[in-house]
């Protein structure tokens, strides 16, 4: 989206802040369990679009990289019995690997191919992880502990204050994606989806560039996975399969990508959707399926994308008188 | 062991198998794929369609025979339904093409659970083809040899078709350059939905002829998927000889490495296509030139 041409950019941040602290404030043991998952979806989400609405590279197989933190961190936490802190750095570490070595072989191919090449080498991570003796195999590992924050004073065991460490979180890296994407380097990324041999003809390094836009997603996706073991407190190869990889596509579709905030609003309205429907039915994979196609069938540029649209008819009216 | 033929003989047999099964499943990807420019995710779950439908006739009617003949035609028709009611609308976008196909997935995937429950089902191979045949003095299972000879007359078929008749020259033309083809008077609408519906009958075929080699249960969509998806990219898509080559391939790879290198096999798969793409991005025998 034009930043000049964006009008929602402010009244959805204010609408998704408020929100937040409001459901922070009024919700149960339940809700924040619910607002914590938003939360840390809502990074798995950001990240990912900044590959696919910024650098262009629709990825399938994010959740491999989601996965690929969340077992670092569990491996080193839990079986090794490392500080977390330490745990969690390694984690991002791994991320960062494991992104720029399948990265280098992604980042050759465009289009479909990037898709396909993706989706693999997420099932070659979850492939692993199912066979794996280290990681258990099928039952995945358990018992893992949150970050140890004591001594900032702060307890993420307690519900509410995990719940409130997610959000400003999300919130850290949501600003830090933002700032990025209009940065040189942002930029140059941005650029190089728009017009490929252009960026190629002026002598930009194109495939380094693509890399490292993946790298950052990568780490992105990580910390995500990292967050989202410590609030399960297990991790089993499930986390690393393509169904969650296709669902934070979705989202990110169904929000708006290249937005960043569009995206966060599509996590509110899928995480708070299949939360609902998994409570009333068994087969929620059904009514999910129905809500992707009809979504991307009566809101093509998604959810912010929409509402740009609405807000457009309504300043240019104003403007006109 | 690695140095017994038999042993060999008979891991190449089960490998020339299953490269038979994954290439009938991936052509109709591939060449819709290469045509159509169209990525149908939910091709494999036409596939575990056929082979629960092929459960169903081979139930209802008693004929293994039957089924095989009725079940593809079934999935062809809720292809053609899907394709008219959804999938026209999308040519050319690729994303919202996958997201939608994926949606059908995750539908595919609880209605097989809604009208055929959760558990695993056995489909008998029929009496004809259910015996073992000595094979350097170890037993082999007759139905096996079945799938690699339907295999072989699919590719035989499709190979004749495209090379000498009116139609597969027409799709030919269609994959080579689109544009010019509809320009020079050929409805390309019209081969596209040909086509589409060859893919999903094919797919339909492979679940059905799959159903006695394989368990019937639901995710045995998402199983093969992959592998098909590998099978495209490496072979090049809308290339019938690349896919051939690629389903051989990806075949052995996935067979010899189960019993050679079981630690590293699912790997060994993943590399193969890395190693490809690394060399030759647009497939290993691409139809046309990529950029």
């Amino acid at each position: 989206v034009n930043r000049h041409a964006d009008r929602v950019r402010r009244p959805v941040l204010a609408v998704i802040s408020a929100a937040a602290v409001l459901s922070c404030l009024l919700a149960g043991a339940f809700g924040q369990e619910l607002l914590a998952r938003v939360a840390i979806f809502g990074m798995f989400a950001v990240s990912l679009d900044f590959l696919v609405g910024y650098a262009g590279l629709v990825s399938l197989g994010q959740a491999g990289f989601l996965g690929v933190g969340a077992y670092a961190y569990a491996y080193f936490a839990a079986v090794l019995g490392w500080p977390t802190g330490v745990s969690l750095v390694l984690a991002l570490v791994a991320g960062a690997l494991a992104a720029t070595v399948l990265g280098y072989f992604a980042v050759r191919v465009a289009g479909v191919f990037f898709m396909m090449v993706t989706l693999a080498l997420s099932m070659m991570i979850y492939a692993i992880a199912i066979k794996s003796r280290t990681f258990n195999g099928d039952d995945g590992l358990s018992g893992i502990p949150r970050l140890n924050m004591s001594w900032i004073g702060i307890d993420l065991d307690n519900a509410a204050v995990f719940s409130i460490t997610m959000l400003v979180l999300l919130l850290v890296l949501w600003f830090s994606f933002d700032r990025l994407v209009r940065s040189p380097f942002g930029q140059t990324i941005v650029a190089i989806r728009q017009n490929e041999n252009r960026m190629r003809a002026l002598g930009c390094p194109v495939g380094r560039y693509k890399l490292a836009g993946f790298v950052v997603a990568g780490v992105g996706s990580a910390l995500a996975g990292v967050m989202m073991v410590q609030q399960n407190s297990f991790v089993n190869p499930e986390l690393t399969y393509w169904f969650l990889s296709g669902e934070a596509l979705i989202v990110v579709i169904v929000g708006g990508a290249g937005t960043l905030l569009g995206p966060v609003l599509g996590t509110i309205l899928v995480v708070l959707f299949e939360d609902k429907v998994s409570s009333l039915t068994d087969y929620w994979h059904f009514w999910t399926g129905i809500l992707f196609v009809s979504i991307v069938l009566i809101a093509p540029d998604g959810i912010y994308g929409r509402l740009n649209a609405v807000a457009a008819k309504v300043w240019g009216r104003a403007d006109d008188a | 062991m690695l140095t017994d033929p038999t042993f060999l003989a008979l891991q190449f047999l089960n490998g020339l198998q299953f490269a038979a099964l994954l290439f009938i499943l991936s052509i109709g990807l591939s060449i819709v794929f290469g045509l159509l420019d169209f990525v149908n995710l939910a091709h494999a779950t036409l596939y575990m369609f056929g082979a629960y439908l092929a459960l169903t006739i081979t139930h209802l009617l008693g004929s293994f025979w039957l089924s095989l003949l009725i079940a593809p035609f079934i999935v062809a028709a809720i292809g053609v339904l899907f394709y008219f009611g959804l999938l026209r609308r999308m040519q050319g976008k690729h994303t919202t093409q996958v997201l939608v196909t994926l949606g059908l997935v995750f539908i595919g995937s609880d209605v097989v659970r809604m009208i055929w429950g959760s558990q695993f089902h056995e489909v008998q191979a029929p009496d004809l083809l259910s015996g073992s045949v000595a094979v350097l003095g170890q037993t082999f299972p007759v139905y096996r040899f079945f799938v690699i000879a339907v295999g072989a007359l699919c590719l035989v078929l499709l190979h004749f078709g495209l090379e000498r008749t009116r139609l597969g020259a027409l799709v030919r033309a269609g994959i080579d350059d689109k544009q010019t083809a509809s320009s020079l008077g050929i409805n390309v609408e019209y081969i596209f939905f040909v086509i589409f519906a060859l893919g999903t009958w094919l797919a339909g075929l492979a679940g059905a002829i799959a159903a006695p080699v394989l368990t019937v249960f639901p995710g045995m969509d998402v199983q093969i998927l992959t592998l098909t998806l590998i099978v495209v990219v490496v072979g090049g898509p809308g290339s019938l000889a690349g896919t051939v080559l690629a389903s051989l391939l990806i075949g052995m790879a996935d067979t010899f490495g189960r019993v050679l290198f079981p630690q590293i096999a699912v790997a060994l798969i993943y590399l193969v296509m890395a190693l490809v793409l690394l060399f030759r991005p647009g497939g290993l025998l691409p139809a046309r030139k990529l950029l």
